[in-house]
């Protein structure tokens, strides 16, 4: 039976127990199928659960191991770093080779962004469980729950990323397709030759216009990679009017190159203004396309600008 | 690759189709994209360059 004896009596198997449990926790409630639209398949979730409770088993071991002085445990830590950077490998292998195959692929950027996120959330998973497995092992298992929740609520504030709507104000502009061209208010976008393929542009096609608000917002919408995951981003929430042997009708964005604007054209299957309004706005901003030029460029010992 | 309805837009030498008529080029300018996966760009009437974007 588990009395309340018991359980002060096998502090150690309790903290690694919660540890083991909220590391793994941790790891579900971070792994979400939204519109990104992957992992959305059983055996891709199965993969990251079953890493998951490695994590948290890893990470809840390591603070009994610690107590019984037996120092050498920590190098059982490293071993589980090795293993998760072969988690981005997998991760960066198998959607470069499903990105060939998609109308609007996602881009090396985005790819190499939803990687890092994969890793790092093991990680998540693992700090957690140190720390639960800690608080449970030292100070009650009470205490090991209360850590536990703590966790879980900052790890889902991790997941809160930036967004397109916090660097530019995106606004619809007009789409003309008219003497082989097409722009977008005033932005040319490209040059499409055959007159029906201009008529889908005109009847289909939705422009935006995304102006950024500060110097350092008009350099990271400049990025390609940025650019194409605001494409392929769009184009699964509301589909794309293409097709394989279809080349000219591709999504594109542009940029105004006076003013840093970027004209977005989309090729919607969904024609919804206002749900591609919404798309474009919630576009996360992917780490490795930031900049902040104004950042690098501020004189020593300044701190009033940047 | 060049479609055109006058042979005098291209020089020796470039692939070219010569087109009869302006109906008969649009026809081949498209049967052309779709056949190469290229796009067609129009760079005046009568005058269209096959272009792969890939």
């Amino acid at each position: 039976m588990i009395t309340a004896k018991w359980l002060i009596s096998h502090q150690q198997l309790i903290g690694v127990t919660l540890g083991a449990a909220f590391g793994f926790l941790a790891r579900i409630v971070m792994l979400r199928s939204d519109y990104r639209q992957y992992p959305a398949f059983p055996h891709g979730k199965i993969i990251h659960l079953a890493l998951g409770l490695i994590a948290g088993a890893l990470g809840a071991v390591a603070v009994p191991a610690l107590m019984s002085k037996d120092y050498t445990a920590i190098t059982f830590l490293s071993l589980a770093a090795q293993q998760f950077r072969d988690v981005r490998n997998m991760e960066r292998n198998t959607l470069t080779a499903i990105d060939h195959q998609e109308l609007v692929p996602r881009g090396a950027t985005y790819i190499e962004g939803i990687a890092v996120v994969f890793e790092s959330r093991n990680y998540l998973a693992i700090a957690t469980a140190l720390i639960v497995s800690f608080a449970a092992t030292v100070f009650g298992w009470f205490w090991g729950i209360l850590l536990g929740i703590a966790c879980v609520a900052v790890v889902l504030q991790f997941m809160k990323g930036k967004k397109i709507s916090d660097i530019a104000e995106v606004s619809f502009a007009p789409v003309t397709a008219e003497n082989a061209s097409v722009t977008v208010g005033d932005i040319y976008m490209m040059n499409v030759g055959l007159e029906p393929n201009l008529d889908i542009f005109r009847k289909q096609a939705i422009g935006f216009v995304l102006t950024p608000v500060s110097d350092d917002a008009k350099v990271t919408l400049a990025n390609l990679g940025l650019r194409q995951a605001i494409l392929h981003d769009v184009s699964t929430r509301l589909g794309v009017y293409r097709d394989d042997g279809e080349p000219a009708l591709v999504p594109i964005a542009k940029l105004n190159l006076k003013t840093g604007a970027l004209g977005v054209l989309i090729l919607p299957r969904e024609h919804s203004p206002d749900k591609a309004l919404k798309a474009i706005q919630d576009v996360p901003l992917l780490e490795s396309a930031i900049r902040k030029p104004t950042k690098a460029n501020k004189p020593k010992g300044d701190q009033s600008r940047g | 690759m060049f479609l055109t309805t006058d042979a005098s837009n291209i020089s020796n030498g470039s692939a070219a189709i010569i087109a009869k008529s302006e109906e008969d080029l649009q026809n081949l300018t498209n049967l052309i994209e779709k056949i190469l996966d290229c796009s067609a760009a129009k760079l005046k009437d009568g005058l269209y360059m096959i272009v792969d974007r890939h």
